[in-house]
């Protein structure tokens, strides 16, 4: 038998000895209501031409409209190209991300704006030195599971984030392959009580190093150029509690970056403000 | 009917199918979930459209690739692509023993993409074209993926004395 043949025969196997879970309806109706609004937001933000949307499928609509197959103009199912490279930021202008939602409903949003011209959207907007070979980033999310095991993607042990910062912040000090830089610490930031930490990460993986599963998607710190391996990842975090659901504010950096590009880096993420929509 | 009652009726009569495929892709049970529930959240937001297509239910199980992949598009490292690829799609070296226990796990190892392409090329039997449109990239892309892909599969069994002697041809 080939191995065409023999993968064949293995994806028939495993799908049929598969037991579907029961269907939650009633949450995929009420999760698209939720990305229909999101959606009407974006292009009520585009004409008042004061805020946008950022971010990519985790975190906005911007790459839901351009990933999924055909386009939202007409019954046409022209394939939308993919965005290889993702747009860049305009500085100056405020950015508004979905970060998770409370328990009860309403959904935690963030609004931030970058000075410089090189950042790159993504899940996660992240920014590069001149010659792409070392970067930096931040991110605003409301974590789900973080990581275990080895960290890496593929490695797919996780446990479940706590439900106070102070707790997720010690789960944070524990992730794998990491050391502690800084403890644990009270502190105010972005107009809240939070408890900061920072960690050094060995990120390196087959693909890349995930932090956590946020409650819109992954969030990963692995970025490096063609034929250089993964650097240490110097990461601060800050978690604080969003109407008791907690939130993690993050900014990590290649432990190369130069400083020019972590102070761009620490503005961005100064500018972060967190509110319940 | 409404699209509301349309879009559960289609759920109910499609949820094992579709499941299974997400399984595939996801390469867990728990990936496949939400993946499928991402999926159809996503498919609801449009499905006064997708309803009035000639097969919704094809268009659908392509979203669930396309979420994949474009879910896991994180951590930015740059592909460089192979100068030889080890064979090209469509090709088969013979495997004197292969115990299937041993190929999906294999399969759940790979990268994302590569496994997507695999899926939908051997389970889903679309043409290079068809993933091409819909995972939103270029044949090309495809197919160098499926060839990583199985080139990789191919190592990994010979690592673990699976199909002596294999050669491309």
């Amino acid at each position: 038998m080939s191995l065409d043949e023999d993968l064949r025969a293995t994806f028939m196997r495993e799908a049929e000895r598969r037991t579907a879970p029961p269907p939650d309806v009633a949450g995929m109706i009420s999760g698209g209501r939720v990305r229909r609004r999101r959606r009407n937001v974006v292009r009520l933000g585009a004409v008042a031409a004061a805020t946008v949307l950022v971010g990519s499928t985790a975190y906005g609509v911007l790459q839901v409209d351009l990933t999924a197959p055909g386009t939202d103009q007409g019954p046409a199912s022209t394939p939308s190209p993919v965005v290889e490279e993702p747009p860049g930021l305009e500085p100056g202008r405020p950015y508004r991300m979905v970060v998770g939602s409370l328990r009860s409903g309403p959904l935690i949003e963030a609004e931030v704006t970058v000075d410089s011209d090189r950042w790159v959207d993504g899940d996660f907007a992240r920014l590069g030195n001149s010659t792409g070979t070392t970067w930096v980033g931040f991110g605003v999310y409301e974590p789900v599971r973080l990581a275990a095991g080895t960290g890496c993607v593929d490695d797919r042990r996780m446990v479940m984030s706590e439900d106070t910062p102070d707790a997720v912040a010690r789960q944070l000090a524990g992730l794998p392959r990491s050391e502690v830089l800084q403890a644990p610490a009270r502190t105010e930031a972005f107009g809240r009580s939070a408890v900061h930490l920072r960690m050094r990460i060995d990120a390196e993986c087959l693909n890349w190093y995930r932090v956590a599963e946020t409650e819109r998607g992954a969030r990963g710190i692995t970025y490096t150029a063609p034929g250089v391996a993964a650097l240490n990842v110097i990461i601060d975090f800050w978690v604080m509690g969003v109407d008791g659901t907690p939130v993690i504010v993050d900014q990590w950096r290649n432990a190369d970056a130069p400083a020019e590009i972590v102070y761009e880096a620490t503005r961005a993420r100064e500018s972060v403000t967190i509110f319940v929509d | 009917m409404t699209d509301e009652e349309d879009f559960a009726d289609f759920v109910a009569a499609r949820w094992t199918s579709l499941y299974r495929l997400a399984y595939l892709l996801a390469a867990s049970p728990t990936g496949a979930e939400d993946l499928l529930q991402t999926t159809l959240e996503k498919a609801y937001v449009r499905w006064g459209r997708i309803s009035r297509m000639e097969y919704p239910e094809a268009y659908v199980r392509r979203m669930l690739a396309t979420t994949l992949v474009s879910s896991r598009r994180r951590a930015w490292t740059r592909e460089q692509p192979s100068e030889r690829l080890p064979e090209t799609l469509g090709e088969s070296a013979e495997l004197e023993v292969l115990d299937h226990c041993l190929l999906w796990p294999l399969v759940c190892a790979l990268p994302e993409r590569q496994r997507a392409v695999i899926v939908l090329r051997y389970y889903e039997g679309l043409s290079e074209a068809q993933i091409a449109e819909a995972l939103g990239c270029a044949r090309g892309t495809v197919k160098s993926q499926s060839s990583a892909a199985v080139g990789a599969l191919r190592r990994a069994l010979a690592a673990a004395g699976v199909g002596e002697g294999v050669s491309t041809s």
